[in-house]
């Protein structure tokens, strides 16, 4: 099947940064895209001398399980049978906390 | 409630939405397509967010779930769909910064000066961003080795993907000439290499975040 990219122009992680108060970035409008040579020219892993990614911060959010295995039914499932429930369908559920 | 908790919660429960998609199906044709779907709905920017909740249902107790997951990601490692992000790549940003004027040869791949693209799996995603200069700030040395073992252990829990993955990254540094610096190179072969091998997952992510010191050349 087809899959149709999102066109609402809202990322989730762009959620998350304006949620933190970090500005989301655009292709070639962060600060290594934009810096001068002098920058361009630090080694390659050497992140002490930039900008933190607020997308890195997103990766290393502390988000513990309240549920243990096997006891993982979330809100709003119940709509959802498995049989009727197409993927699509399925992806807007996984993703729709995050708008 | 503490910020993090509240910044933590949709992440939570989008992630628990997801382990419960996994828990409930056994096709791994059908888990790949919803990946794939999701994917797409955080949007070109949006990849370290799709990467956040891969590395939530990694940390979770659902060893059902990580095994679904592993096995949709398997197939798509062997039909060349799996769930990508992109970067810009490393010429491109060399476009942006050398100061020269502008000539068509400096534009190879592209068109009216938009940066080339690369759609990068998870793993390649990662070491692209911590050692290569992309769009994004250089990705740091101990989230990359942490993303880069939690990732691995999670993968690993899908026989097929523990041999697929190895394999496909070495094919990708094969067969795409230019596509990776030098750096990003070394280390994305170490991490295969070692993942083959078959060493632990600590040594695994070592291997990728230690090897080839910066030598100055791209």
């Amino acid at each position: 099947m087809n899959v149709v990219p999102d066109s609402s122009g809202v990322s989730a992680l762009d959620t998350w940064l304006r949620d933190v108060g970090a500005p989301a970035q655009a292709p070639g409008q962060g600060p290594v895209a934009a810096t001068s040579l002098a920058s361009a020219s630090l080694p390659a892993a050497n992140p002490t001398q930039q900008l933190r990614d607020p997308a890195e911060e997103l990766l290393m959010l502390d988000v513990p399980s309240e549920r243990t295995p096997g006891e993982i039914r979330t809100a709003g499932f119940a709509a959802l049978s498995d049989a009727d429930a197409t993927v699509q369908r399925w992806a807007e559920h996984i993703f729709s906390p995050l708008r | 409630m503490p910020l993090d908790s509240q910044l933590a919660q949709p992440w939570r429960e989008s992630a628990a939405r997801l382990c419960e998609f996994l828990e409930l199906t056994a096709d791994p044709e059908r888990c790949l397509t919803v990946l794939n779907l999701l994917c797409r709905r955080f949007g070109d920017h949006g990849y370290p967010g799709f990467l956040k909740l891969l590395l939530i249902l990694g940390d979770s107790g659902s060893d059902l779930g990580k095994q679904r997951l592993s096995e949709a990601v398997a197939l798509g490692l062997r039909r060349g769909d799996v769930p990508s992000g992109v970067l810009t790549s490393w010429g491109a940003t060399r476009f942006w910064t050398a100061q020269e004027p502008l000539h068509s040869g400096m534009l190879p791949g592209n068109s009216m000066g938009v940066a080339p693209r690369r759609q990068l799996d998870p793993l390649a995603y990662l070491t692209v961003w911590f050692c290569q200069r992309t769009h994004r700030p250089y990705l740091s040395e101990s989230t990359y080795r942490s993303c880069v073992a939690r990732l691995v252990d999670l993968f690993n829990s899908s026989h097929a993907a523990r041999q697929l993955y190895p394999l496909k990254i070495e094919a990708d540094l094969s067969g795409i000439e230019g596509a990776f610096t030098r750096q990003t190179r070394h280390r994305l072969s170490a991490l295969a290499d070692s993942w083959k091998r078959g060493l632990s997952i600590a040594q695994v992510a070592s291997a990728a975040s230690e090897t080839a010191a910066y030598s100055g050349e791209p």
